[in-house]
């Protein structure tokens, strides 16, 4: 089981290390000789259930699926990049706007109810009819 | 890394087993299956368990499914594949015991006390002494130390990278020392009681 350990040049200290674990792993599998009689008895199952695989991953079906789950991770983080941007940046800006004409307009009242007489820079054309 | 050069037999063997000839099948699990039911028990931490097999069945049928061939030994291709499905394997029987939590005294026994008890007190002390590393752990020992797989190669196995399984490796070595010494240890008090 060790042939890649056999072809290697020189020990390194990490392979110095390793050695008691290489020792260890060996010993502990190195007892009871492996059953192989119900795995070659497998083997054409094993055949045509590699052969179902082959079948089920060359399906457009199964083809859609792997493209699919390779860009759908990432347009879901490129809309909730784009979701954060829209909700973030407009809505800065409208609610400066919203909130001058609320103020705007509240002045407007509080001036027609306090003199009786319309201000002359109503920006509301309701309250500016109204007034008048 | 050096690698052994690769066996035209086998290639052949394998590409005719992919073509669905039983013969080669049977040729390939002949050859290899043992050495892949090692990887699969030191992996697992189970020896003489059955579902090494399913390991193993697994770990072949991705190899004949897959139309890459391997740059190296064939055989350590596909220990690595095992190792790989081993672990996946216990990943999903952990999921499995979390959705059904067994009754008290039911379920898989631990690794250590699957241990043969025909074998040797040495072996079942070596195996104890691994059945108290992760799974992880035994894999990257066993691809990395037994395997003699560069760190590397044995992240783009177990889907890791380079430096976790550098440092994986290196905890993993000093856990088992210390599980190894703990065993000498308890057999030594033990021969002392004898006495």
């Amino acid at each position: 089981m060790s042939e890649r350990r056999g072809s290697r040049p020189g020990a390194s200290h990490s392979n110095r290390t390793g050695i008691l674990a290489r020792e260890v792993l060996r010993r502990a599998s190195a007892h009871g000789e492996p059953e192989i009689a119900r795995l070659i008895d497998a083997v054409p199952a094993m055949l045509a259930e590699a052969e179902r695989r082959r079948r089920v991953s060359s399906m457009p079906a199964a083809r859609i699926s792997a493209v699919a789950g390779l860009w759908l991770p990432r347009l879901a983080v490129a809309t909730v990049l784009l979701l954060a941007v829209a909700l973030l940046w407009p809505r800065g800006s409208v609610s400066t706007r919203d909130r001058s004409a609320t103020v705007d307009s509240a002045a407007s009242l509080d001036a027609w109810l306090v003199t009786g007489r319309a201000p002359s820079s109503v920006p509301d054309p309701v309250l500016d009819a109204l007034v008048r | 890394m050096p690698m052994p050069p690769l066996d035209p037999d086998d290639v052949e063997t394998l590409k005719a087993a992919r073509a669905g000839d039983p013969e080669a099948g049977a040729a390939l699990a002949r050859v290899h299956g043992p050495s892949m039911l090692r990887t699969a028990w030191n992996v697992a931490g189970r020896y003489a368990a059955a579902e090494a097999e399913d390991m193993v069945q697994e770990a072949f049928i991705a190899a004949l499914t897959t139309s890459a061939l391997p740059t190296g030994d064939i055989g350590a291709w596909l220990r690595a594949i095992t190792a790989r499905k081993a672990l996946d394997w216990l990943r999903q029987e952990a999921r499995r015991r979390e959705r059904s939590l067994p009754e008290p005294g039911e379920g898989a026994p631990e690794p250590a006390a699957q241990a043969s008890a025909a074998a040797p007190f040495a072996v079942i002390a070596v195996r104890r002494a691994l059945g108290k590393l992760s799974p992880l752990d035994r894999a990257v020992l066993t691809l990395v130390d037994l395997e003699g797989f560069s760190m590397a190669e044995a992240a783009g196995v177990i889907g890791s990278t380079t430096v976790a399984v550098k440092w994986r490796a290196v905890r993993a070595r000093r856990r088992l020392r210390v599980a190894i010494e703990g065993e000498a240890d308890a057999r030594a008090g033990g021969s002392e009681n004898d006495v």
